[in-house]
């Protein structure tokens, strides 16, 4: 009887500290994403690509390309890919979160692969280093490995031609 | 001057409900008299929050651009019932229909009721006006939808969100919050319970009807719900595991766990204190839910409506009814508490079982849903937990509720099932999982969906089986037959072969394509005839005409758009679907590229349809439980 007593105040504990953990939810902007690494250049980690090969500097691509983070298990993902097989005027890097490498590999074979490289990230810890928010998200990086800029959630033309493009074409042109 | 009447009626409304929950405390009155009063003063608070609904409905349809709601959700091209459906199309107006359903709960459940002790149900009907009286207080204070422009009056309607321009609109909010506020009654139930100090046999008896149609309806409306996300976002899924989603599945899952456990009440006259704690715990989820959609302390897909002031005030609520509610359920709770004691294998034993697997999983969803923000709160930075989380803890779960129920229909009340049986039961079933596994994977099949529709099969098996025991044994089917059991379970086995082979069979195709050309998708050929212009009401479109054909014969016409709302200038794919019992032919229009090339998405879903059968068949199960207790009075 004594455990029991003990017991019906749990649900209250949790409640109250649900309640305190939604307080402070709320006391924080939902919205804005921080860019931790704007102006910065990308964190240097341990990242692996497909053929098991560790990433070096001089292994990104040269001038100016996207970092795009993406899976195939996220839907967005998956509807957005339509559009990235149909702009492939930029060169792109491919971080696929949180999914095994054969995964990709077999669903980059059915859908077609708009990517130069893909970097795998099983466990989802460069995504972390990379102050990634979700899938898909997509960086823009200049010749010089700094990012300039990231688009949180799907791309569309619309998207493109009025924020990503204007930007690409920036530095692009800046040596 | 018809917003203000709805304004002052909502304003009188907050005071009939104070009075309302002030009730039991007005000891100077006699018994009989507060009961005379207590169901006058629901029946005028109704009648007060529906005036204020009849009027908002009134200002759109009049599309009266001087209400700011209105102005800012409606529009002149809009159709007519869209307009009405508006009203619940955004924060204010869908906490007003809250309100308004709360209002039309307490009127029900306020008559008096010969089960229930007069004191008992003054108490139960007070804690329902004290909910609407706060929630009144909310909608005046912090979202009221009557405020006006004044003096100058905009010229056009901003435009209601396109995606919310589809039928599911008119029926999918006021069904889902009857189920979400039809848990209010549960929750009275559960606090005039501890108020009382005991829980009585008869009063569970009297409930049982209400929880299973607030559970009925809350089924409706995530099935609803389901089948909108499916046909209307254009990405073929049916489930996201959104914020939004999982917030209607909490209570949800205990909502399903209360239904069971009212069982042991009505039955043994036990369990009192858990049944109380899932009745508030399936309140609080509702109340959480709508929370979580509304505040904007999650970023979702379907958060239309965000504003963080009025999440202070919602969740000074929330923190005050479940403050109090599971304050005092610390405080009584002993007193309810009986012997745990239950033969193992009995039907009450198997219903606590099946209790914790359902609150597990209410666990698993609530971790789920607020991780992300647990994790900003470590600053370990942001993330989004995704569909792998869900499955790898959500399918393990549902497996071994599966079993249960295939056990379920053999167990009886106090009673240890025979070993002999559990182990045949039991024993055919894992056999049967691992045939179906295995002859799954020769097919490249996942295990998950062998398991799931071999647990599914044994399921209806033994259904049957009972069934068929009733029929031998009575020689009719009379209502004295657990239909609700049957049906709902039922239900959950149709549910189960649709997820399990939908996940399975399902193909997507990526195509680009201009008029003119055929394709073939899996066994189906596509004829794209043409592209033609279409106007609607208040969007402007193209149109693919698309003719589908198999094996030479024409299957279908498909009309896929791409739409551009001209009040808003959104773009909207409108998909098209080929529906059949064994699959869904799913087509959406995708952009145009700078070749003439268009983006066209193809899905062939098997038996997806099946997943929304198997919800109806639990509605069902619930109507039928419930009608069989209106008989039995």
């Amino acid at each position: 009887m004594r455990s029991a007593r003990m017991v019906v105040w749990l649900p209250l504990l949790c409640m109250v500290v649900l309640m305190i953990g939604l307080a402070w939810g709320l006391s924080r902007n939902p919205r804005a994403v921080p860019s931790t690494f704007i102006g910065q250049p990308l964190p240097e980690v341990a990242v692996l690509d497909l053929t098991d090969h560790r990433m070096r500097a001089q292994d990104w691509p040269h001038g100016v390309w996207l970092l795009h983070v993406m899976a195939s298990w996220c839907e967005v993902c998956q509807h957005e890919h339509a559009f990235w097989m149909h702009h492939q005027n930029v060169p792109m890097v491919a971080l696929d979160y949180k999914e095994s490498p054969q995964t990709i590999q077999a669903w980059l074979k059915q859908y077609g692969n708009p990517y130069q490289r893909i970097l795998v990230d099983p466990l989802g810890d460069v995504a972390i280093e990379w102050g990634v928010y979700g899938t898909p998200e997509t960086f823009l990086i200049d010749r010089h490995h700094i990012v300039r800029a990231r688009w949180v959630g799907e791309m569309t033309t619309k998207r493109w031609q009025a924020e990503v493009l204007p930007l690409l074409q920036r530095w692009q042109q800046e040596a | 001057m018809i917003p203000e009447w709805g304004h002052a009626a909502l304003w009188l409304a907050l005071w009939v409900a104070m009075l309302l929950g002030a009730l039991p405390w007005v000891q100077a009155l006699p018994l009989s008299a507060r009961m005379q009063a207590m169901r006058r003063l629901a029946v005028v608070q109704c009648a007060l929050v529906s005036v204020g609904m009849l009027t908002l409905m009134v200002a759109f349809f009049q599309n009266d651009l001087s209400v700011v709601y209105v102005a800012s959700h409606s529009h002149a091209l809009l159709p007519w019932y869209y307009r009405i459906a508006a009203v619940w199309g955004a924060h204010e107006g869908s906490f007003l229909l809250w309100l308004w359903i709360l209002s039309l709960w307490c009127w029900v459940v306020s008559r008096p009721a010969a089960a229930l002790s007069a004191s008992y149900q003054i108490k139960m009907v007070s804690v329902l006006g004290g909910l609407g009286a706060g929630f009144t207080a909310f909608v005046l204070f912090a979202s009221n939808p009557f405020l006006r422009f004044l003096p100058w009056v905009p010229q056009h309607g901003q435009e209601l969100n396109p995606l919310l321009q589809d039928p599911g609109l008119v029926v999918h909010p006021p069904i889902l919050y009857t189920g979400y506020v039809g848990f209010a009654v549960a929750f009275a139930m559960a606090m005039a319970a501890l108020w009382e100090g005991r829980f009585d046999a008869a009063w569970a008896r009297w409930a049982r009807p209400w929880v299973l149609l607030a559970w009925g309806f809350l089924t409706y409306g995530i099935v609803i719900g389901s089948w909108w996300a499916y046909r209307e976002l254009g990405w073929g899924g049916w489930w996201f595991w959104d914020p939004v989603e999982n917030a209607s599945l909490m209570p949800w899952l205990a909502g399903s766990a209360l239904v069971h456990a009212l069982m042991m009440v009505e039955r043994l006259d036990r369990c009192q204190a858990w049944t109380v704690c899932c009745a508030m715990l399936a309140f609080s989820m509702s109340l959480l839910g709508t929370f979580l959609v509304r505040s904007g302390v999650l970023v979702s897909v379907h958060a239309f409506a965000i504003d963080p002031t009025r999440g202070i005030f919602m969740l000074a609520y929330l923190g005050l009814v479940v403050g109090l509610a599971f304050a005092l359920f610390a405080w009584r709770a002993p007193k309810l508490m009986g012997s745990w004691r239950m033969p193992m294998g009995s039907r009450e034993h198997l219903l606590w079982v099946n209790n914790t697997l359902l609150l597990v999983m209410l666990g698993t969803v609530l971790l789920g849903t607020l991780y992300p923000l647990l994790y900003a709160a470590m600053g370990w930075g942001r993330l989004s937990v995704g569909a792998p989380y869900f499955n790898a803890v959500m399918v393990p779960l549902a497996v071994a509720l599966m079993a249960l129920m295939v056990l379920a229909p053999f167990t009886r009340w106090q009673q240890t099932l025979s070993v002999r049986a559990t182990a045949w039961t039991l024993g055919s079933l894992v056999v049967l999982c691992v045939v179906f596994a295995v002859v799954g994977s020769i097919w490249h099949w996942a295990w998950r969906s062998g398991i799931g529709i071999a647990c599914a099969l044994w399921i209806i098996a033994t259904l049957g089986a009972h069934a068929r025991q009733y029929w031998h044994r009575s020689g009719r089917f009379t209502w004295s037959a657990p239909w609700g059991m049957w049906f709902a379970h039922l239900g959950v086995a149709v549910m189960v072969v649709g997820i399990s082979i939908t996940v399975q069979g399902s193909h997507r195709y990526d195509l680009s394509a201009k008029p003119g050309d055929r394709f073939s998708v899996g066994a189906y050929e596509i004829v794209w005839e043409g592209l033609v212009p279409v106007a609607g009401h208040n969007y402007r479109a193209v149109q693919a005409n698309l003719e589908l054909r198999r094996a030479g014969e024409r299957v279908a016409y498909l009309h896929p758009q791409q739409r551009v709302y001209e009040a808003s200038r959104v773009d909207l794919a409108k998909t098209a679907i080929d529906a059949g019992v064994f699959r869904d032919v799913y087509v959406a229009l995708g952009q145009a590229h700078d070749d003439g090339q268009w983006t066209l998405r193809v899905y062939i879903k098997p038996f997806v349809r099946w997943v929304w059968a198997g919800g109806f068949l639990m509605i069902l199960g619930a109507l039928l439980a419930a009608i069989k207790r209106w008989r039995r009075r």
